[in-house]
């Protein structure tokens, strides 16, 4: 078993993930090593939490790609109502974070249920709409988008508006995938835009949100509060120039004029220590990642493992459009972190199962064909 | 769905894969390639903040090298606009309640500069220690507000020729705007009045700066660069310390002692003393004064108000800024004119009973009897005068007034010198409306001859008169400032003694009039209690000028030594009454200061008070410019020595920039220059 896995596992794809998260890790320390206010007086406090979690999520990966994907879809519907039970319980019980609810805490260990919640409902989705043969009608999109609908209710309850966009991404990834037709869909963005989108924005939305979420447009409208974030973002992603100001160097990042530099905004830090060509290095491994998803989409045969792939290549594409575009002033602010890379076990845990379920569908591939 | 429509739809993923990441490239690259340079910009200006670090201002000397205004080191609480985050309603409030402001004020303040947020507004000049503490245990709290060490002015002697000095006050818009060019900035500290005014070029200095390298909420992380801030140029004053001293304390004395008096109203005065044989200025004091260290940390309002409602007027500089008759000290020039146009000799004979037949009277009811010239004076006897006056007439009393320099500003450096009124035909000519009020009739010429009717006269301007008539008819230009002398040592600027006019009067006449002025002390003079066994021989004149808008003026004039003057004094108190009883005493004070005797000695015979006064025979001008000599070199030594005091000043790392400063600030005229 081993051994056929060794030969059958996307060594590419693996060998990205890692150095991603291997430059996510300098990344971290340089934006927290100097922070005594942050880290405890641990220089190091910061990159070794991340590496225990990647250690953890890699170790759930490697379990992970011993059983067949598809017994996971065979769990698809209580898969889907615990992970609604516990978007549940956060706004019952959750501790506040950021304005939002959304940490669940066992004992010390904590996490943000809504990351975790996007696996399971990529998996449910995937199991529903392959089953489904009425997509190219109102009907058939109607119990999809109820099933959507619920978790993502639930995660705008707390607010937390960003980690909800990511399910439109996800649901309109699968659901061309799954075959809804173009015109179904862009009438559903239509609706989402003139309608959805007010009603949630002012009725769900906290002020300071709002506010957030539209300053990227003129940050310099308020350049001490919420345009603060965007401006200095944008200085330090640009004055990287070409090369960058050198690891550890970025000024931007150590002098703190970056905020939330280790967590959502670690692209600039990034941007401003190594520049352009290691912004290129970055988004390179991304688009190969991405790229290799598709590829695994194209040699899977089964419609439930290619939706699965879908669920996953639309939420890292939808996270690294926003988290990016943000941090580079072409998005509004919504706080989603940037997979791999930024700060945060939830995240990259559920990333790297994400990835595992990428690499079972990859492995079983070879599987069915032998 | 079929294989081929999947296939479709996966290639339209991928074009949106590409589409997007095509974004993400271009956007990075035109931030990152095209406009790279702009945000690096942009990030300098995040992380440097250019600190400025306040020249001290030029320090102020005596004559003999002693200073008398300096700078020390103080703490001004300002707060630095780019570091104020979110909170500041909060950081306004709690700083407010630490350092007396209200939260609104301070907005307020920081609002004033908002075009220049890098520049620290500066709230609370010279704070205390206590308040700096205080701020330093908040620390945290109050971002956004830092603590600035800079050098203040302090006038190391309080309340010591204030009106000489002038004071400091934050610089207004019209001088911003006036200055701006000159390196002026809206934070800075400009002389108001005085010689701080006056020579502000000079004495600014040239400010320099920190650059320092600040984390987000303005921290200093470390020093990237400086320029040591250049120190003003200093002033070498023509003030001798002692005397000045004495002057202020004798007046301040005297004035709180007649209150007491039969004229309580004596709340003013003012003593000059300067150096007959150039004109410089060894004494000024005006009162009632004020310390000019209380406008250091910027003075309450509460305060100012009650010193501008002060209906003595302390900012008016009674030596040169109010003018009024003389009374008799000016039968000097009455008696010059006489004696120079030959309408009296020293064997004419006067008799004064008390009143003469035009039914003017004498000061003495019942008469001084018999006199000559020389009694004339020391009597004081306005008979004698009121026949001199009408037999020189007005025209050439005018004329003799004039030419010791009455009638116009002597042209001292300070600015608002009154110019006083000499009157005559012409001058009622041309301010009198009725037919019957422009003739001059003969009674105002006698009034003007004992120093009375329109005559209008400031301190400063008698001293220069009592000091022609001690040096043999020169009238200097008085100056209170010597040289300006770079912090390096070197003399930007000197002044010598200039001559306004020469009268031309023959030795004789002035010897009459020492004469006479050394009766005044002498027995039976109107003088002679206030310098009974005083050690120097003085020559004096008291006046006491009759006042419409209360008690009578108290003057006094004075030579010192009498046989070769080196010193002239004037004493004017306002509604003092007689000079003899309340001026002399003061002068009493002054010279003895001046010439380092004793008050003590007044118990001590005639013999040996005269060592003493050999002694300061032996001043002669010869061994004076010995003893000048020596002061020079005290004074030219001392700016290099007394700027490493200074705990502000780097070591005097001069750019090379500094040479041509001094040159360009050289060929500057300082606007009382101007003035001439």
């Amino acid at each position: 078993m081993e051994r056929r896995l060794a030969k059958y596992i996307d060594w590419g794809m693996l060998i990205a993930i890692l150095a991603l998260i291997a430059i996510g890790l300098v990344a971290i320390f340089s934006a927290t090593h100097t922070n005594k206010g942050l880290n405890y007086g641990d220089p190091f406090y910061f990159m070794k939490r991340q590496l225990v979690s990647a250690v953890i999520g890699l170790g759930i990966g490697f379990f992970m790609l011993n059983f067949d994907h598809r017994s996971l879809g065979k769990l698809a519907w209580p898969i889907y109502y615990v992970s609604l039970a516990l978007l549940a319980v956060v706004l019952v019980v959750g501790r506040e974070v950021n304005g939002a609810k959304s940490w669940l805490y066992i004992g010390p260990f904590g996490m943000q249920v809504s990351e975790l919640a996007k696996v399971g409902v990529i998996i449910s989705l995937a199991q529903y709409l392959s089953q489904k043969e009425d997509l190219d009608t109102w009907r058939g999109l109607f119990g999809a988008l109820l099933l959507v609908g619920a978790p993502m209710f639930l995660i705008l309850l707390q607010p937390d508006f960003g980690t909800a966009m990511v399910f439109v991404g996800i649901t309109f990834g699968m659901l061309f995938m799954a075959g809804a037709k173009p015109a179904h869909l862009w009438t559903l963005a239509g609706i989402g835009i003139l309608l959805v989108l007010p009603l949630g924005y002012f009725f769900l939305l906290k002020p300071y949100q709002r506010m957030r979420l539209l300053i990227f447009l003129n940050p310099y409208q308020d350049a001490r509060g919420f345009g603060y974030n965007i401006i200095q973002s944008m200085i330090a992603v640009g004055s990287g120039r070409l090369f960058g100001e050198g690891i550890l160097r970025g000024r931007q990042g150590q002098l703190n004029f970056l905020p939330e530099h280790h967590t959502d905004f670690i692209f600039p830090v990034i941007a401003e220590e190594t520049g352009f060509i290691g912004c290129m290095v970055v988004l390179g491994l991304f688009f190969y990642i991405l790229w290799r998803i598709l590829h695994v989409i194209s040699e899977s045969k089964e419609l439930y493992s290619n939706l699965l792939c879908t669920g996953i290549f639309s939420m890292f594409l939808f996270h690294i459009l926003i988290n990016i575009g943000m941090t580079i002033g072409i998005m509004p602010i919504t706080g989603i972190p940037l997979p791999f890379l930024s700060y945060g076990g939830s995240s990259l845990i559920t990333n790297l199962i994400s990835i595992a379920l990428v690499l079972n569908v990859y492995v079983s591939r070879q599987k069915i064909l032998f | 769905m079929t294989s081929k429509e999947l296939e479709s739809r996966l290639k339209k993923l991928a074009y949106v894969l590409v589409g997007i990441f095509f974004i993400l490239c271009a956007r990075l690259w035109y931030m990152q390639i095209m406009n790279g340079d702009h945000y690096a910009t942009l990030a300098e200006g995040n992380r440097i903040r250019r600190i400025p670090v306040t020249a001290p201002r030029g320090i102020f000397y005596d004559r003999n090298g002693k200073p008398l205004v300096s700078s020390r080191l103080s703490f001004t609480v300002s707060i630095l606009p780019t570091s104020l985050t979110t909170n500041r309603d909060q950081v306004f409030r709690d700083l407010g309640a630490i350092i007396g402001m209200k939260q609104e004020e301070i907005a307020r303040e920081v609002e004033k500069s908002a075009d220049r947020p890098f520049e620290p507004v500066r709230l609370l000049r010279d704070a205390s220690a206590e308040v700096i503490t205080q701020i330093e245990e908040r620390r945290l709290d109050l971002v956004g507000v830092i603590v600035e060490e800079m050098p203040v002015r302090s006038y190391k002697y309080g309340e010591f020729a204030s009106h000489l000095f002038g004071y400091l006050g934050k610089i207004s818009e019209r001088e911003l705007k006036e200055w701006k060019n000159e390196g002026y900035r809206m934070t800075d500290v400009v002389g108001k009045t005085g010689l701080e005014r006056v020579y502000e070029k000079y004495l600014k200095g040239q400010d320099g700066g920190e650059q320092v390298e600040v984390d987000a909420a303005g921290r200093p992380i470390r020093l990237l660069g400086f320029a040591d801030p250049i120190p003003g140029n200093d002033l070498v004053l023509t003030i001798d310390q002692k005397t000045q001293q004495a002057a202020e304390k004798a007046l301040d004395d005297q004035l709180s002692a007649m209150a007491k008096s039969k004229y309580p109203n004596a709340k003013a005065g003012a003593v000059v003393v300067l150096s007959v044989k150039t004109g410089q200025v060894l004494a000024m004091a005006s009162k009632p004064g004020y310390d000019p260290n209380s406008f250091v940390g910027g003075i309450s309002s509460e305060e100012l108000e009650a010193m501008l409602q002060n209906p003595y007027h302390p900012f008016t500089s009674r030596a040169l800024q109010v003018a009024e008759p003389p009374g008799s000290i000016f039968k000097l020039v009455t008696a010059t004119a006489a004696l120079e146009l030959g309408k009296v000799t020293l064997h004419d004979k006067f008799y004064c009973t008390g009143k003469d037949r035009y039914g003017k009277k004498c000061w003495k009811v019942g008469g001084h009897g018999e006199e000559n010239l020389v009694e004339g004076i020391k009597n004081s006897c306005n008979i004698v005068f009121y026949e001199l006056g009408r037999r020189v007439g007005i025209d050439e009393l005018a004329r003799y007034a004039k030419m010791y320099g009455l009638g116009k500003p002597t042209g001292f450096e300070l600015p608002g010198e009154k110019a006083g009124l000499v009157p005559d035909r012409e001058w009622k000519r041309e301010n009198f409306k009725r037919a019957d009020n422009k003739v001059w009739y003969e009674a105002e010429t006698m009034d003007v001859a004992i120093g009375q009717g329109a005559l209008q006269t400031t301190p400063l301007q008698m001293a220069t008169v009592v000091s022609a008539v001690g040096n043999g008819g020169t009238v200097y230009r008085p100056y209170v400032v010597q040289k300006v002398v770079s912090p390096e040592g070197k003399e930007l600027k000197s002044f010598e003694p200039v001559v306004n006019n020469q009268l031309q009067a023959s030795t004789d006449t002035f010897a009459v009039l020492r004469q006479g002025m050394g009766a005044v002390t002498g027995i039976g003079g109107t003088a002679h209690s206030a310098f009974a066994n005083f050690p120097i021989e003085v020559g004096g004149k008291t006046g006491t000028a009759q006042n419409s808008q209360g008690d009578d003026h108290a003057w006094f004039a004075g030579l010192a030594p009498l046989n070769d003057p080196e010193v002239a004094i004037i004493v004017f108190l306002e509604q003092g009454g007689a000079g003899g009883g309340f001026a002399a005493p003061v002068a009493r004070k002054v010279l003895a200061a001046y010439f380092g005797v004793e008050q003590e000695t007044k118990e001590t015979k005639k013999e040996e008070a005269k060592p003493s006064k050999s002694n300061a025979e032996a001043q002669t001008p010869a061994a004076a410019s010995v003893a000048a000599e020596e002061k020079k070199k005290i004074v030219s030594s001392q700016p290099k020595q007394e700027p490493k005091q200074q705990p502000k000043q780097q070591q005097a790392v001069v750019p090379p920039s500094s040479g041509q400063t001094a040159e360009t600030k050289q060929g500057k005229e300082v606007p009382a220059e101007d003035q001439n």
